[in-house]
Formats: structure tokens, sequence, C-alpha cells
């Protein structure tokens, strides 16, 4: 991490579907998006 | 070398952003980030450079310097070994970028997507490069990264995750550039294809940027975004109002792309600005801007980089953060000015060699700007080895987004692309003011056997501009017969009709045009043609056509204003002159007339800030220097404010190599009355028996400032290679004479008391090579004007050799005592 950065917490509503305001927000919130689908579908998978 | 601590910087690059699109939805308020970034800071339109192909345009941002200095010169270039075409690399970039020069003052930069930056150059920092979001794989497939891509090399696989394929885009991220056409979001529609391709590039760059400035220590992050450019490009033709010929189904599917494109890159710029941090320097800039008027085309000539038609002259710069002005205007700007203008945040000197400028008026202190001569010394290049099947994806990359036709792909590829970007470095030449070398290059094109009508037109305009008629009419006759346009052909006849002043017969034709065509150049022309003509209500009408279609043509506005002075409508005329500043506000004459339509109105304090404006944008303006000093001695009281009128006259220089006729010419000039500068010290000899004419300082470069400075009739002899340290303070009319190599070595042989005959072919290669450098010199120079002469030709023909001189120079010399110089058994036997 870059020193004295904070990171500024994102607050959005995740869903499968996404958003463009997810793809606005870049690296952190695409990473939370794909890992919130994988969680998702991992269950109906079983 | 280590700078003091400066604030960071930000450099956001939005290829084909234009203010015609963006101040309609500021005023809707649809873009608030950029609206508070443009509030907070200085802004205004930036002017692009010709050829506007996006590779040497951001090459030019990145270094402040032309195409034909840093050395990108088209989409492609052939591989080193010649045999194939390949996207062109950031390493064949001659010249420093910025992040080089960072390099050189311990400055951390991230550079992301930066066109032309492949491979990765290993900086002080981290490099993305532009094909890191190139994506040729179905989606669920493996996408590999090219080699290359990032550095450095252990950021890689990391990297590679955090690019988006278009097929993760869902509906409901596509649904904004489609709101009311959902049943085009499940079909295989193309224009749907290409919006996610493009999105999810930028949205590649954008992870990538993001996760930079989150998790690297960094002083400068430039990310260069494509995607407006490609929406453009792709959906331009559709945005409101609609054209006729886009049908009624097409407009209400595709006709939001563009304020969506735009609204999400100022949802990513808040993102951007958020991570950044408040005390950062932010300059967000494009490299041209977009049609989006009458003039959009709905279809395009097949022909490499056509897109580019679509491109308009003025791209947008913002620059916002705690270096920067407030709520101010930019004016005048142009890509070069860039460069300088970051490394001037970090007090780093901008080189001499970068035709750009700091933007001081963008600057909230007025620092003192420091130059050194040049970065370039220190710029280190590094190629690493790269894989054969990069090139092929990357080619079919730019072919699929429409800059390159697949003849790329082909047999003839690498003499096509040769041929094409030596035509864009033409372009270049052309625009930097350099016509002489823009006019050689193009001679060599147009003759090859690739050449196209296009290559053989563009020549045929450097004639005209350069009013070569011989040479422009032998070029019209080769155009006539081949299968070019009769529209253009004509439209070049006209120009040379009234470049000649054959007024009528370019109207007759102007108006044959007019009949099938509109352009604002054309109405322009018409408005010229018709006030040389004396008749003022048409000329009055045409130039307000064309303004109607292009209102960034600052003749027109001039012309107009001038029209209006006339009709001694000051008032009216100042109105429309201080209109035309929202658009070009760098043009001397326009506040020449605003000056001048002050002083009618005899507000004479504004009148001459006008005139120093002028001025300052042009300094040769001996009659602005008049109006001033009138207004400063008798209007004003102010007679401490006076400045002199200096006329500049051009220094004659006689040039050529050693033992080339050299010490002749200067004999010659002084036998015909033009002062020769000479100290004498080197005496007649059996070598030179009439004397070398020479100044023993002019043999060290750094003396010819000061001479010329304090001599300003004289001629003066400096030989090659010495020619290409003329000052550029001066302008020069050089005449250089020519002799048999051969001649020559053996004249330099037997000065030296060396008796030998036989031709040293080292010897010769080498002079041959200075020759051929100072003689590509010559053609580049703006500020020189040269004359060739034979020493064979001035033995044989002494008469017709010495007028040419007269001529050359418009000087009337004495050529009955210059001809007595002309001993022909007496220079016969110098070889």
């Amino acid at each position: 991490m870059a020193k004295d950065v904070k990171t500024t917490p994102i607050q959005f509503e995740i869903t499968k579907e996404g958003s463009l305001g997810i793809l606005a927000l870049g690296a952190v919130a695409v990473s939370a998006w794909r890992e919130f689908k994988r969680k998702n579908e991992e269950p109906k998978k079983k | 070398m280590k700078s003091q601590k400066r604030n960071k910087s930000l450099l956001i690059g939005w290829d084909a952003a234009d203010w015609n699109i963006i101040n309609p939805m500021i005023e809707k308020g649809l873009m608030p980030t950029l609206s508070k970034l443009i509030n907070s800071g200085s802004h205004g339109k930036i002017a692009t450079l010709n050829p506007p192909l996006s590779p040497i345009l951001w090459t030019s941002i990145a270094t402040g310097k032309r195409a034909y200095d840093h050395g990108i010169c088209g989409f492609t270039e052939v591989s080193a070994d010649q045999k194939s075409v390949q996207a062109v690399r950031g390493t064949s970039r001659k010249a420093a970028a910025f992040w080089d020069i960072f390099d050189q003052h311990n400055i951390k930069t991230n550079v992301i997507g930066w066109w032309p930056s492949h491979p990765a150059e290993p900086i002080n920092g981290t490099m993305v490069s532009n094909f890191y979001g190139m994506c040729n794989t179905p989606f669920g497939e493996n996408w590999p990264m090219l080699q290359g891509t990032v550095y450095p090399e252990n950021l890689e696989s990391f990297m590679a995750e955090l690019r988006l394929h278009p097929g993760e885009l869902t509906p409901a991220m596509l649904q904004p550039f489609f709101p009311h056409s959902e049943n085009l979001l499940s079909d295989n529609d193309e224009v749907l294809r290409s919006v996610m391709k493009v999105l999810a590039h930028a949205c590649s760059i954008h992870n990538a940027a993001t996760w930079l400035l989150e998790n690297t220590e960094w002083d400068c992050t430039a990310v260069y975004y494509d995607a407006i450019d490609h929406f453009s490009h792709l959906a331009m033709k559709y945005h409101p109002p609609q054209l006729t010929g886009v049908s009624n189904e097409d407009f209400k599917n595709y006709h939001y792309i563009i304020e969506a494109a735009y609204r999400f890159h100022d949802m990513m710029l808040d993102r951007l600005l958020q991570l950044a941090g408040p005390d950062v320097n932010v300059i967000l800039v494009s490299d041209h801007g977009f049609e989006s008027g009458t003039n959009r085309m709905l279809s395009l000539p097949k022909q490499p980089a056509a897109p580019a038609l679509e491109h308009s002259p003025y791209g947008v710069l913002v620059c916002s953060g705690p270096d920067f002005k407030a709520n101010d205007k930019i004016y005048g700007s142009s890509l070069l000015d860039i460069c300088p203008t970051l490394l001037h945040l970090y007090a780093i000197p901008k080189g001499e060699d970068m035709e750009g400028q700091v933007l001081m008026e963008a600057f909230r202190t007025n620092k003192a700007i420091v130059t050194i001569e040049t970065h370039e010394q220190n710029k280190q290049t590094s190629a690493p080895k790269l894989k054969v099947g990069f090139d092929k994806a990357a080619l079919k990359q730019l072919v699929e987004i429409g800059y390159l036709d697949d003849s790329v792909l082909g047999e003839k590829a690498t003499a096509k692309t040769l041929l094409e970007n030596d035509f864009y470095l033409a372009q270049s030449y052309l625009d930097g003011g350099k016509l002489n070398a823009s006019i050689q290059l193009m001679e060599k094109v147009a003759v090859h056997q690739n050449a196209e009508v296009r290559h053989v037109l563009f020549l045929c305009k450097l004639y005209l501009a350069k009013a070569d008629w011989d040479n422009f009419l032998r070029t019209l006759q080769k155009l006539e017969e081949s299968d070019s346009s009769s529209v253009e052909i004509d439209f070049l006849k006209a120009q040379y009709h009234f470049a000649t002043q054959n007024f009528h017969k370019a109207l007759e034709l102007f108006e044959k045009i007019g009949k099938s065509s509109r352009s604002s150049a054309l109405y322009y022309l018409v408005g010229k043609t018709y006030l040389k003509l004396g008749v003022y209500e048409s000329a009055e009408y045409y130039f307000n056509s064309s303004l109607s279609l292009n209102k960034d043509n600052a003749q027109n506005w001039t012309e107009l204003a001038k029209l209006l002075i006339r009709k001694e409508k000051v008032e009216d005329a100042l109105g429309l002159l201080l209109d035309s500043l929202e658009y070009i506000f760098k043009n001397p004459e326009t506040h020449k007339l605003i000056g001048l339509c002050l002083m009618e109105l005899k507000h004479n304090k504004d009148a001459a800030n006008a005139f120093e404006v002028s001025l300052r944008q042009d300094q040769q303006q001996p009659e602005v220097i008049a109006l001033l000093n009138e207004l400063y001695k008798k209007k004003m009281g102010k007679p401490d404010l006076v400045r002199s009128i200096q006329k500049v006259e051009p220094k004659v220089i006689v040039s050529g190599l050693p033992r080339s006729g050299t010490s002749l010419i200067m004999q010659l000039l002084d036998a015909g009355g033009l002062p020769v500068y000479t100290d004498e010290k080197r005496k007649a000899d059996t070598n030179n028996p009439n004397g070398y004419f020479e100044f023993e300082s002019l043999t060290n470069p750094n003396s010819y400032f000061e001479v010329f400075k304090n001599n300003s009739v004289d001629a003066f002899k400096i030989t090659y290679p010495l020619i290409q340290e003329l000052p550029k303070q001066f302008s020069y009319q050089v005449i250089v004479i020519e002799r048999n190599l051969q001649s020559v070595i053996f004249s330099q042989n037997k000065m030296k008391g060396s008796d030998v005959r036989a031709l040293d072919f080292n010897l010769a290669t080498g002079l041959n090579q200075i020759r051929a450098a100072c003689d590509s010199w010559l053609h580049e120079q703006s500020n020189v004007k040269f004359l060739k002469l034979n020493y064979e030709d001035l033995l044989e023909n002494p008469t017709q050799e010495i007028n040419k001189i007269c001529v050359f120079l418009e000087k009337e010399l004495n050529q009955e005592k210059m001809l007595k110089c002309v001993d022909y058994n007496l220079n016969r036997s110098q070889h």
C-alpha cells in the first residue's frame, strides 16, 4: 500500500448483475463483484 | 538527480474528448466531476497537430516534439529485419518522454495504457502498455497477456487478473448505452458487440490505474483512455440531432451511446481523483476533438487512417490543483505544451529542443522558466525481445477498429507501410513549417510504385503552397491523367488561378465546385476572391457561410471584421473579433484589429494592450509597433514605452564542403559590392591566390550568435558541416557551392601538401555523408532559403550563374566586376 493513503470505503450494493457504477470504481469494486458472483454461484453448483 | 518535494500530478488522457459534447452535458448536470474540476482550475481548447493520428499525437504530448523529432510516424512500422509489418512500438520512439526525464530526477511514475507503449519500458515506477486490455479470445477461454505488457514483470500475472473481458459485461452494465433497446441486449447486434469491446478495454485500463494509485508509491500517474475515440467513431453519426441518412430505428437504438460514454468517463474521473487525493495537480487532455455537428460523416473513403477524417482540430485541456489557477481560461495551447508544463510542475527545465512552451498563464505563481539544451543525451532504451505472435494480434486489433486496412497483413505490406509513414511524416514537416522538407519527402513518395492519387494530390498542394508553378502544373497534369476526382483537381486549379491573380477564372471554378460540394474552406476562398474583386457584399456572404460550417477558422473572423471596419461599423467589428477569441485566441491579426477598433473608439489603454498581445504572438509586425508607438507617444503620454522598429534582413551565408569553391563565391560577392565578413588572418596563398575571405571565430559555432547580432549586412563563409550550427534566431540566405567530390578531395590533399590523386574511399564516403546531412538540414529549416550552384557550371557559364546569385539575393550587385573574378584558367588549375 502507498504510504499515507486512505482507502475510501466503497458504499454500493453488489448484485450479480453489477452496474456501471461498479466498473467506474475500478479494481477494488470489480474484484469484490467477481468474488460476490463466485460465492453466489458455488451453492448452485453443489 | 533529486528534485525538491513537489505536489503529485495526475495526467489523464481522454482520446478525442470534445468541448462541443462536454459543454452541453455539463449544463445539464451530466458530468458533475468534470464540472467541479473545471471550476477549481483553468481550462481551454488545445490545438492538435497534423496528421491527427493518435500514436503520433500521444507521443508528441509525452515528448513535447513533433513526429519528425520523436520518430513515431504512424500506427504501424516495418520490423527491424524489414520483412514484416508490426504495430508501432514505444521503443521506436527516439525522443525522451516525460517518464524518461522523470527517471533522471528520481520521480516515480506510473504510466498506464499510453499509445504507443508496448513493450512496457523499465521506468522508475510501473508501466502497463497499450495492449493490456486487447482481447481476441472468446469468453471463458484462456486469455493470455502479451509478453512485455507490464513492467516490472513480477506484477504481470496479478495485473492480468485485473483485466475485464467483454464477456463479463452484463445487461445492467450496458443498459445506460441502450436504455430503450432492451431487445438489442440479447441479440448479436454488431454495434452492441463493439460497445462491449470498447467498454471492457476502458475498464481494464481503469482497473490497472486505480490499483496502482492505491497500491504503489508514485509521484506522477499518467493514464490514457482511448474509449471516447472508439465510441465516437462507432456512434457519433447516431448522436442527436438525427442526420439525414440515419434510419429512425438506428437512431432510436444508438443515440445514447455517446452521452453514456462521456458520463462513464466522468464517473471514472471521480474515482481517479478520489484515489489520487486532494493535493494533486491534475491535467486532463485530449489529443483532438471529434466532429459532432453538420460535418459528421456517414461513410469513410477507403484509405489508411480514414477514421482520422472525423477528427476536429481542437481537443480539451483542464489544469486543476494546488499549483494551478482556479476558475480561469487557458488560451492558445498546443499538444506540444503538455510535456514542458508537466516538467515545470517539478521544477525540471524545459528542453530547448522542445517546440512546446510551459503554459505559464495556467499557474498560480509565475516562477521563472528554466531551460536546458536537451534532455536527449540521457535517454536510455532497451527493447526486450518479443515472441512473433504479438504483432499479428496487435495488427488484427487495429484492422478491426478501422485504423488499418487488411493490406498490412498482405504481401506488399512492408513497402506500403514505409510509404504511408513517409506520407504522415511529410504532413508533420508541413505542420511544423518545414515546407521544403515536406516537398523533398513527398517527391520520393509520389514516384513510388505503390503511390496513390492522394499522395500526388498532397504533393501538388505543397507546390501550390510554395508557389512552385512549374512543378505544380506538371503534377496537376499527372493528376488529370489519373482517375482522381475532378472536384479536387478543379479546387487545385482554382487556388492556382487565385494565387496567380486570375480572380475571374478562380471564381468560375469555385462556383462550379460549389454546385456539388460545400465546405468551409471552399466558401472562405470564394469570399477571398470576391474581396480581391471588390465585391464586398458577396465576400461578406461567403465568409459568413464559411463560418457557419466551421467557427474555428480564424481567418473568416478577421476578414469579416475588416469588411465591417470598411463600412465604418467599428463597434460591430469589435464585437465580432471579441467573439472570435472564444474560438481562436492565438491569432496576432485578430488582436491587431481589436487594437485598431479600440483606437478608433478612443479606448487607448485597451488598444495598447491589444497591440501588446498581438506582438507577443508575433514580434515581426513593424506596422503594429508603429501603431503602438503612436499611442504611447502621442495619445498616452508615455514616450518611455516607445520601442524601435528593427527591420531584420536575412544573413547571407556561403557554404559547401571545404575546397568546393566557397572562397570564390565570397570573392564574387565582395567584388559585386556586398561587404563580406573577414579578418584576413589567413592570407592568400597558392591554394587561394585571391584570398580565403574567412573569419577565425567562424570555425567556433559558439561565436555565431554574437557575430550575427553585431553585423547586419555582411556575407559570412561557414563551410559544411558547421552550417548546421546556425543560430535559430536569424533567417538566412545560403549559397551552397557544390563540386565534383574527387576534385574536392584532391584539392584538400594538395592543401595538405600531398599530391595524391587516388580516391580515398573512406574519405569520400565520409564527405558524402556530411554533404547529405547538411543538404537534408537545409531542407528542414523554415528560416533558411538556399541556392545551390555547381562549381564547374560557374566556370563554364559565369554570366548565367552570377545572375542566379543576384536574383536569389534580390540585390543589385556589380555583375561586371563579379565576372572578372572568374578566371577560368586560374580556377581550373585549382583541381
